[in-house]
């Protein structure tokens, strides 16, 4: 009774109370229901995302926030992806490009990883994969595979380029897998 | 020109029939010729809590058959000579009608009426549409509860879908107390959920259930000075145009002893 009573006075915000998490709940059950995506889609979605900004910037997995959320009637998506730091591999590329690509500009780091993965011997069979592997990744949780083009074509950078950006662009690995479920 | 307005939600039980049965009378005693149109066929009520079950002849389905005129359907409220009612079938399904069939019915109503009120079935099958499909306005009924406020969001997203621009939000069975400590989700709350304009707010009212009872709208009976009636009032009121002043419905300050033997029992929240 006494400690009950204790607990009131000094931790009494500690719990939501009941109002605020209808409206907290509702607001997300509503977003769902306005967008009418199915869990597995936005979750593939989330996927995607969170896999093409890591292609740029280092981002941390655990921190990041993805939902869906209503405000008067229209829904957005929002994505909360703290940057860890900015790839440095990003210049890397760039510089890798520069050797085989004379005319690189900045964006060119993306370009570069899709060129890599279609020079790779078994491309047809890679890319095919990787987008399977990608829906499947929903349900089933083996997604490493869906990484794969990338790894490989930093793996080919680094032979190209000086070891530094080996570290990074396998620092820039893990934010996916484990995201998924 | 006449204004046709469905009043739907989605849930059941949250007060649509309710609802319809005090605004027709309220607007019917502002002077306005009101019909009102049970689309729950099936499951009909409004004849019950207007207090004319006892003399529907007709329904909207002979009516439609052919096998008797819309006036001789019509229920003429006799305690408000401007109300009437039309009844749906007990007997039959909600796939008796069609959404056209239901359209012709009230086209033929606004003939003679400023105001036709259409009481919606819960749900959004086939009754729903049949309900909808013939109205320019909608109030969208809900209680402060999460169900019913999810109802109501799709409902509102159906009526958009099917061009019911207009449409207010009835928030109903408000209970100030509980949203003064927290367990209940407040009229702001709703309405930033929901984002459609508000119409009115009826705070709970336990005479609203002794008014369904005797077949008396709240505003018609003894208990019009009621909150719940005088919300009514309101309503209608803003539906006229005007512009009304939402009723403060928070309840009297809590005196000291009463709000430290609330902190002893604890919040239940």
């Amino acid at each position: 009774m006494l400690t009950e009573l204790l607990e009131r006075i000094f931790s009494r915000h500690k719990k939501e109370n009941s109002r605020a998490s209808a409206k907290r709940r509702l607001q997300i059950v509503l977003a769902h229901d306005r967008t009418d995506l199915s869990p597995a889609v936005v979750d593939k979605m989330r996927q995607e995302i969170l896999e093409v900004v890591s292609r740029y910037v280092e981002i941390d997995p655990e921190e990041s926030e993805f939902s869906l959320e209503s405000d008067q009637r229209t829904t957005a998506l929002i994505a909360n992806l703290p940057i860890r730091k900015v790839k440095d591999s990003k210049s890397e590329e760039a510089n890798n490009a520069g050797t085989t690509n004379a005319a690189a500009p900045l964006n060119a780091a993306s370009e570069e990883v899709l060129e890599l993965s279609m020079d790779s011997t078994e491309l047809p069979v890679s890319t095919e994969l990787s987008a399977e592997e990608l829906s499947v990744a929903t349900v089933l949780p083996d997604p490493p595979q869906t990484l794969k083009p990338i790894d490989r074509t930093s793996d080919e950078n680094s032979t190209t380029t000086p070891k530094t950006p080996q570290p990074s662009s396998h620092e820039n690995l893990p934010p996916n897998p484990p995201q998924t479920p | 020109m006449s204004r046709i307005i469905v009043v739907t939600s989605g849930k059941g039980g949250v007060g649509k029939t309710t609802t319809t049965a005090n605004l027709g009378m309220a607007l019917a005693q502002r002077g306005h010729k009101v019909a009102v149109i049970d689309a729950d066929f099936g499951l009909r009520n409004l004849d019950l809590l207007l207090g004319l079950e006892n003399r529907i002849v007709y329904t909207a389905v002979e009516v439609l058959a052919g096998e008797c005129r819309l006036d001789q359907a019509l229920v003429r409220d006799k305690r408000q000579p401007n109300l009437a009612l039309l009844p749906a079938a007990q007997n039959r399904t909600k796939d008796a009608v069609t959404p056209d069939q239901m359209k012709k019915l009230v086209g033929a109503l606004t003939k003679a009426f400023h105001f036709v009120l259409i009481d919606c079935p819960a749900g959004i099958e086939m009754g729903f549409q049949n309900a909808i499909t013939p109205a320019r306005e909608a109030i969208v009924v809900t209680t402060p509860e999460v169900a019913a406020v999810r109802d109501a969001d799709r409902v509102v997203g159906l009526l958009e879908a099917n061009d019911v621009k207009r449409m207010y939000l009835v928030i109903n069975r408000l209970k100030p107390a509980m949203v003064e400590q927290d367990m209940m989700m407040s009229v702001k709350d709703v309405q930033d959920i929901l984002a459609i304009p508000l119409l009115g707010v009826v705070p709970d009212d336990e005479r609203v259930v002794v008014s369904t009872n005797r077949g008396e709208p709240l505003v018609l009976g003894a208990d019009s000075t009621s909150l719940a009636a005088t919300a009514f009032g309101n309503i209608v009121r803003r539906l006229e145009g005007e512009k009304v002043p939402f009723l403060d419905l928070n309840p009297p300050p809590e005196d000291f002893f009463s709000r430290i033997r609330r902190f002893f029992q604890g919040r239940k929240s």
